[in-house]
Order: structure tokens, then sequence, then C-alpha cells
């Protein structure tokens, strides 16, 4: 148990669903984006990353990807790369875009509804502007050793 | 030492905005992204990003955006470019996508910028045929010597 505490404590991954639009999976560590990211248990360790994605057909789908975090060896960049790729590579497959995944160093923007679908304009009186609340997540991550 | 270290850095903890007018879609505006030594935040920064319906140029958009402590220059870039291209891509109009790009500036060797220096400093292209666009970054908590984060601002053609 400390052993995968210890970890955690280590590494992080964020993921913001502040509105139905995207989610943001952060790869968090105390280094440099292109440091090797260290467990003292020098262990490796799995990420799984789960998002929802509302397809251009209005059905939602469940995406799993999962990728391995080799001590001393993957960094930051490396790791959001990896999942960013992973990610395209599901999308395609079940005829999303993959520009829906963008990434950007450490960070990797996955956007969860077809353009247009969770715009919210309001009235003509009172017209709002922000997207809408999402009503659920949209996505978590589990980290766990090997 | 680590003072002197910290109250610099403190120092160097700005919060910036900048106000863009409109103009044709071949130019752009810049907005350098530059975190502190290492390239990361020491402390977690919550964003606001307003900018010109590009559906509706009547209205503007508000969006808040949180990133926790340790994001790099390049993942904060990319952060705000992905949240920009959310709204440009909600409408099928002639607007080029946001992009975040490393910066390009001498300095090293060979005039030619250090890996260091990319780390430390990123950029975000906007299109200015997006609009108004304004930037404003406000440190949250501490977690470590101060928030070490610069936004400026450049306007130039491609």
């Amino acid at each position: 148990m400390k052993f995968i505490s210890t970890f955690i404590a280590f590494l992080l991954l964020f993921m913001g669903a502040a509105h139905a639009q995207s989610t943001t999976i952060y790869v968090h560590y105390a280094n440099g984006v292109d440091k090797p990211m260290i467990n003292e248990t020098t262990a490796d360790a799995q990420v799984t990353v789960e998002v929802t994605v509302t397809k251009p057909n209005g059905l939602n789908e469940d995406f799993e990807v999962k990728s391995t975090i080799k001590n001393n060896k993957t960094t930051r960049r490396q790791l959001a790369a990896d999942l960013a790729a992973k990610l395209k590579q599901k999308f395609i497959l079940c005829d999303i875009d993959p520009s829906w995944v963008t990434h950007s160093g450490e960070l990797v923007t996955v956007r969860n509804t077809p353009p247009g679908v969770g715009k919210n304009t309001g009235t003509d009186d009172n017209p709002i502007k922000s997207p809408p609340k999402a009503r659920n997540s949209h996505g978590h991550v589990r980290v766990y050793s090997r | 030492m680590k003072t002197n270290i910290r109250t610099l850095f403190l120092a160097l903890a700005v919060l910036a905005t900048g106000t863009l007018a409109s103009a044709q879609s071949t130019t752009r505006v810049t907005f350098h992204v530059k975190c502190g030594s290492q390239g990361i935040l020491d402390a977690p920064y919550s964003f606001v990003l307003e900018y010109t319906d590009p559906c509706d140029p009547l209205h503007t958009i508000r969006k808040h955006i949180k990133l926790p402590n340790r994001a790099s220059s390049e993942g904060i870039a990319g952060a705000l470019a992905a949240e920009l291209n959310l709204s440009i891509d909600n409408c099928n109009g002639t607007i080029p996508p946001a992009a975040s790009e490393e910066v390009d500036e001498g300095g090293g060797e060979n005039g030619q910028p250090t890996e260091s220096d990319i780390l430390k400093k990123h950029c975000l292209v906007i299109p200015k045929s997006l609009g108004n666009v304004n930037i404003s970054a406000c440190r949250e908590g501490s977690d470590g010597p101060g928030g070490q984060l610069e936004v400026t601002e450049e306007q130039r053609g491609d």
C-alpha cells in the first residue's frame, strides 16, 4: 500500500471537466516537462485514462487508454504524447475526428462534444455565452503499479 | 540565498493583460508565456480568457481555466489555445485555429535558443481575425518560491 501511495505522491494526472466541451489530462510531476519521472520504489507503473465522448450522432462512447511510466525514463511530455496518440487511434477507429485530441507539453485536451454541441447562446434578452456545466463526469484517471 | 531567489521570483510574478484589436486574418498576435528557471510554475494559477465570440462578434466569451502548480509554459499556452479553438471550431467561419509555438529567439550558441530557453518560454499564437482577446492570470495559493509567470503581448504579421 505504501508503494502505491508513494507513487501517486510523485505523479498525479489532473483531469478537468469544468464544462461539457472538453476534458484536460494533465501530467503533474515535480520536475520539468522533459525530465524523467522517478519512483523511489524503482518500479514502473501503469496509467489508465477513461474519457467519455459524445459522437456526432449524439451517442456517448467511452474510451480507455493505458500507458506505462517507466521509472526514471518516461518524461511528462512522453506520457502525455503517448496518451494523446492512443486516444487519436481509438477516435479514428470510431470515426471521430482525431483533431479532437490535442497535445502540448505535459497536457492533453480532449474535445467531448462535436463542434456546435453544448454551445449555449441563451436568449436575445438574456444571452449566455458560457457553455453549460457538465452533468456528469467525462473522464477519470487510475494510476496503479505493475 | 534561497530567500533572495524567492524574493526575485515574487518580483517576477506578473499579472499581465493584453487587449488586442481586430484586423486581417493574415496577421497574428503572440502572447509570450514565460515560466521560471525550470520552465514550470511553482504555484497553481487561475487564468481568465475573454474573447469575442467567433460566432457572434457582438458578444464576449469569458472562460476560467485553472492550471495546477508545475504547469509548463508550453502546457499553459496549449491549454489556452485549446480553449480558444473549442469556440473557433464551433463556427464554420474562416478563422484559423490558435496555436502554441516554441519560442523563436536567439541567445544561445550560434544565435540559437538553448533547450532551457525553449522550455522557459512559449508562445500562444492567436489569429487577429478572432477579434479582441484578453488574457489575465492570477496566482492562487503557494507551493514554492513564488509564482513565476510572466505574460507579454506582441503583435506582428506573418
